[in-house]
């Protein structure tokens, strides 16, 4: 069963995608903000990672930049999830090497649909 | 010719008289008359010699200086007449003329001059343009100015400030160029003086209405930042939570269902509370709020706002309330209602520990003290607390509009109370709002 971290700061909308990711099947881990989300990761290395960028503690961005530069983690997808819709934010997030970028509020499917592709593209 | 007029001489008297008849009496008439015309001839030719020229030229001199004299009388007039034009010039021109000497003192000022200085013009020739300059900073300036157009010998411009007599100051335009005389030697300053204080007033009123739509421009850019995050954050949980419905309802799973249609509720209250705070600021700043004030009890009063506030409170966070003085205010209820909820909301936002709640009533206001022990708010950005969407950098993620505190400041203003606070970063904020009892005194 593939792992999906889920790291986001929102109570509800953690909940949320983690009920979703959890309806299609996937093993998922939750983390309330950037630092936790980044213990998290390296502990459970998970097969993607779905992460806001604003968060407490240590932002989205932050976050993936750790990721990359530890050896063992710099190849786990990284799918930011965000309610910003600055242009600036999002080529800052795929320039760092970012899997995808989805935009609150989402839709389902489109949020699967990013999923797969980026657990496919691992594969 | 010769022979008669000699033989007209040699005639005697008595020859004359022997040789009388009719016949030559009439010849001896005719040659006189020939005789007397050829000396008239003779008087004229004459009269064509030297004597009578100086004569002729004396005349004509006589007459060109007359007629000189007459040019030159012209001239004089015409000189006299143009000064006056040019005095009158000087003297009526709108714009203030002052002459100075190489001292930069006062030769000679114009009538308009001497209002805007607002003295009478013997107080002013003698003394020293600077003198009338508004305070030391001004005066030094205009003395490296004056040194400096003396040096290039060029018009050049200086804005300096005057202070009149009954003390107002204006703000003027300084013209100097030198004046030379003849063998192009210093003669005078001539310092042009243009009251530029309604173009000063003007663009004060530009510079404020180009910084009233920058902060317009701001203000905007500030709400669609923060409408986009605040939108969409509630958004996304009705989406996804409708998502989850419509997989739970399939799976008949009603504990999942209630939890998301609560989840969606949440979510749309959120956004009501979010479009109400606009709603509030725009009926605020349309003056359309009406003041309705009645008789209440404030610790009862206060006690039912807690009781709503305590689902917002975090685990372990509670509100310490505590009432000093009279108990019965008359006051807008909604007002200081929506003043005390505004106050602890943020107060549970931006702190987990306990909340600090103070109302007293003294014999002339209302006092109402709410303290946290959160964030804080960082001692640079505290100038913008009260501005329109503004947060403050340590919020990070905690949400809100930037209005909540901008709103209760105009709430407070409206029943001409005041708001104040103190705050520290990570030690925690305390408002104090005062707001004057209506039946006291």
């Amino acid at each position: 069963m593939k792992t999906i971290l889920v790291i986001e700061d929102n109570l509800e909308i953690r909940e949320n995608v983690a009920e979703l990711l959890e309806l299609k099947g996937y093993n998922v881990v939750v983390a309330n903000n950037g630092r936790v989300g980044l213990e998290a990761a390296i502990k459970h290395r998970p097969d993607l990672i779905v992460c806001d960028i604003l968060m407490p503690e240590l932002n989205g961005h932050d976050v993936l930049i750790t990721l990359k530069n530890r050896g063992e983690t710099s190849t786990i997808p990284f799918i930011f999830l965000t309610a910003s819709v600055e242009k600036k934010e999002i080529k800052q997030g795929l320039d760092l090497g970012a899997a995808a970028y989805i935009r609150k509020p989402f839709e389902d499917d489109e949020l699967m649909q990013e999923v797969d592709r980026c657990l496919n593209n691992d594969n | 010719m010769n022979q008669p007029r000699g033989g007209l001489r040699n005639i005697s008297p008595e020859g004359q008289k022997m040789k009388t008849s009719d016949f030559d009496k009439k010849s001896f008439s005719g040659l006189r008359k020939k005789a007397e015309e050829k000396l008239r001839l003779e008087k004229r030719e004459q009269a064509k010699g030297s004597t009578p020229d100086i004569e002729h030229e004396l005349n004509v001199y006589e007459m060109e200086l007359k007629m000189q004299n007459e040019e030159l009388l012209q001239a004089q007039s015409k000189l006299k007449s143009s000064l006056k034009e040019y005095e009158e010039l000087f003297e009526y021109s709108p714009t203030g003329y002052f002459l100075l000497d190489k001292h930069g003192v006062v030769e000679k000022v114009n009538a308009r001059g001497t209002t805007l200085l607002g003295v009478e013009r013997s107080q002013i020739v003698g003394k020293p343009f600077s003198t009338f300059l508004n305070g030391e900073e001004h005066q030094d300036n205009f003395y490296r100015h004056r040194i400096s157009v003396g040096e290039s010998q060029e018009l050049h411009h200086l804005e300096t400030e005057i202070r009149r007599k009954d003390n107002t100051v204006l703000y003027v335009l300084l013209k100097n160029a030198v004046v030379k005389d003849e063998d192009l030697k210093f003669k005078h300053l001539l310092t042009i003086t243009i009251d530029i204080s309604d173009i000063r007033e003007h663009e004060k009123q530009i510079e404020l209405a180009l910084r009233h739509s920058r902060e317009l421009s701001d203000m905007k850019s500030r709400f669609i930042t923060m409408a986009s995050h605040e939108f969409r954050t509630p958004l996304a949980t009705v989406l996804s939570s409708t998502s989850l419905l419509e997989q739970y309802t399939l799976a008949k799973t009603d504990d999942k269902i209630d939890k998301h249609i609560n989840r969606i509720r949440t979510s749309v209250k959120d956004l009501t509370a979010i479009l109400d705070e606009f709603l509030s600021l725009e009926t605020l700043e349309s003056g359309k709020v009406q003041i309705s004030r009645s008789t209440f009890s404030l610790p009862e009063f206060c006690n039912r706002i807690i009781d709503e506030i305590k689902p917002q409170l975090k685990s372990g966070q509670r509100v310490n309330y505590r009432h000093v003085g009279d108990k019965e205010i008359t006051e807008d209820k909604k007002i200081v209602q929506h003043i005390i909820v505004n106050l602890l909301s943020n107060a549970c936002k931006y702190s987990n520990e306990e909340i600090v709640f103070l109302t007293e009533i003294t014999w002339d206001k209302l006092i109402i003290r709410i303290s946290d022990h959160g964030i804080g708010i960082p001692l640079e950005e505290q100038k913008n607390l009260f501005s329109r969407f503004f947060r403050a950098r340590n919020v990070a993620t905690i949400q809100g509009t930037g209005l909540g505190l901008n709103i209760v400041k105009r709430y407070v203003e409206l029943i001409n109370g005041t708001i104040k606070f103190t705050s520290r970063v990570n030690e925690g904020t305390t408002f104090v709002v005062e707001i004057p009892r209506i039946n006291a005194g």
